[in-house]
């Protein structure tokens, strides 16, 4: 999965996170969309929901075990959650590491 | 005399009514004295003396009932073992120190065996030294360990001495039970008749009610679920039924308006005991509610930071393989939350099954009445998961009807969950299982992590 697929993956999974939420239903998705804190899109409990659909659905059709939130995620000097285009970079990072363990 | 005197001169004043259907025969009060005297003169021909450990194996029957109204009457203390404990029956006869093991094969033949054991445990030997006849009840596991809850049969025995209607009862929960055992005495006491199922499936349920016109049916949430999904009182005639009485796990809001719903005349009842503490008194403020008051001349009830504790006359002796869990002044913390409403409480759940999302309480139950609701599900257990970002998350296990596309399924249920749930309830995650989620007993089980549930995820 390459980063361009990735940040599809990503933008759906928001747009149906978001889906019953009439302020933000149509908002544009771009790279630099801001995930979690000032004008971020979600809340905390959105952004855990993104993380885990993410996660499961990467896991499903690459047959991973990777886990997007953990502590080193979270130790991150600037946090893989800012914002769409972050969390994708993060992901294909972990997607290579997990390739080149396999 | 001995300590049942009361109870056999009962069953003398009755001689031709029955106390138990058992394979759709019946069996009278005369039937019942007669044996326990049969059982009398084996015990003595045995040597099993007042104070012997005595395991008996067996499941509900006619038989199993008169020897133990026969061990108990000889001051023996109890240690029943049903199939369903298979497994750990050889560790429950060596916490329990087990001297004499009594087995009733499927004929309803007894065999005696001795075991060369000696009784060290100090509460078991200050029971004997009283002269009392014991009870030992072992939780179900479901936290780890099995704990070996010993109590002075002497103390469970004094409610029943008041006399109550007596109803045709379905037994549900077997005799190495609380509940089981408070059932059996309490017809007993009132000279009424248990039905036994040898299939506790809702269908056998069902058809036993009908067949017998039973009145009483004691159960669990867990089942009344079951009994829904398989629509089974669509296919029997189930309006013998006065009372269902449901506890051992807090009951989903919806799936009791549900049974309110298709048998509006039942008294739906909930009942509260613990192995530890025995079966309190309960009311229903009413049958579609979910309130309850329990308490009873034997109980004293407190709710300290949302948690309830009780003080019981009837409450267990001690562990006999762990530390006391009464305070000083005899006050037990049962971990279950709940909500108090003047005299009445609601129970939440468990205080160790709370999920704590970002700081607020979830409890499992809520969760799993408003997800029961959703279309394609059959069952659902909803448990917590270690998350970084919120401590925890909520997980829900599903059990579905059909095989459904996981991601439209979430899409679904989140969309369903928005108009019925605070939005830290609603499950940030879900698998998808195929293993039923429920124990021998009826009571959902939520112990085991997702991972190792046999989770498959549907998506291709």
């Amino acid at each position: 999965m390459n980063r361009s697929e990735l940040m599809d993956l990503i933008v759906t999974t928001l747009h149906d996170l978001l889906a019953s939420d009439p302020a933000r239903a149509d908002v544009s998705i771009e790279d630099g969309t801001r995930l979690y804190g000032p004008e971020g899109l979600l809340d905390s409990l959105r952004l855990v929901s993104l993380v885990l659909d993410l996660e499961q659905e990467i896991n499903d059709r690459l047959d991973t075990a990777i886990t997007i939130a953990d502590s080193r995620a979270m130790s991150q000097q600037r946090s893989p959650f800012r914002t769409v285009g972050s969390l994708a970079d993060y992901i294909v990072g972990l997607l290579a590491r997990e390739q080149s363990a396999a | 005399m001995g300590c049942l005197t009361w109870l056999f001169d009962r069953f003398a004043s009755e001689p031709t009514r029955s106390f138990m259907l058992w394979r759709d025969q019946a069996f009278s009060y005369a039937w019942l004295l007669s044996h326990i005297a049969e059982w009398n003169s084996r015990l003595d021909a045995a040597d099993v003396t007042p104070g012997t450990v005595v395991a008996i194996e067996g499941d509900y029957s006619p038989e199993v009932v008169a020897l133990m109204l026969a061990l108990i009457e000889r001051a023996t203390i109890l240690v029943p073992l049903t199939s369903s404990v298979e497994v750990h029956k050889e560790e429950f006869k060596q916490i329990a120190e087990v001297q004499v093991v009594i087995a009733i094969d499927a004929e309803e033949r007894g065999s005696i065996s001795r075991r060369a054991t000696e009784v060290t445990n100090e509460l078991t030997r200050s029971l004997i030294s009283k002269g009392d006849p014991g009870l030992v009840l072992f939780s179900s596991g479901s936290t780890g360990k099995s704990k070996a809850a010993l109590h002075n049969f002497m103390g469970l025995l004094e409610k029943f001495k008041t006399r109550r209607h007596s109803m045709v009862t379905l037994t549900f929960l077997l005799l190495d039970h609380i509940g089981g055992i408070n059932t059996l005495l309490y017809v007993l006491s009132n000279t009424g008749c248990v039905v036994t199922v040898q299939d506790r499936d809702p269908d056998h349920v069902c058809a036993a009610i009908e067949r017998h016109r039973v009145e009483v049916l004691p159960t669990s949430p867990t089942f009344l679920n079951l009994l829904l999904i398989s629509e089974a009182y669509k296919r029997h005639d189930l309006s013998s039924l006065k009372r269902v009485t449901y506890g051992t796990e807090p009951m989903p809001e919806h799936t009791l308006q549900r049974i309110h719903e298709i048998m509006p005349g039942v008294e739906l009842l909930q009942t509260y005991g613990l192995s530890e503490i025995g079966i309190m008194r309960s009311k229903s403020r009413s049958s579609d509610s979910l309130w309850v008051k329990v308490g009873g001349e034997d109980f004293e009830t407190r709710i300290k930071d949302g948690t309830l504790w009780l003080k019981a006359r009837s409450a267990m002796l001690g562990y006999l393989n762990a530390p006391s869990p009464f305070d000083a002044d005899g006050w037990f913390n049962t971990g279950d939350a709940v909500e108090v409403d003047g005299e009445y409480i609601r129970i939440l759940g468990r205080q160790s099954e709370m999920i704590n999302v970002g700081g607020q309480k979830v409890y499992p139950a809520e969760v799993e009445s408003v997800l029961l609701q959703l279309p394609n599900v059959r069952d659902v257990a909803v448990v917590g998961e270690p998350n970084p970002i919120t401590g925890q998350v909520v997980v829900a296990r599903f059990n579905l009807f059909e095989p459904e596309d996981v991601g439209a399924f979430r899409k679904r249920m989140r969309a369903f969950c928005r108009d019925h749930l605070a939005s830290f309830k609603i499950p940030a995650k879900i698998v998808i299982v195929e293993d039923e989620q429920y124990s021998q007993r009826f009571k959902k089980m939520r112990r085991q992590p997702a991972m190792a549930a046999g989770g498959t995820t549907n998506e291709s």
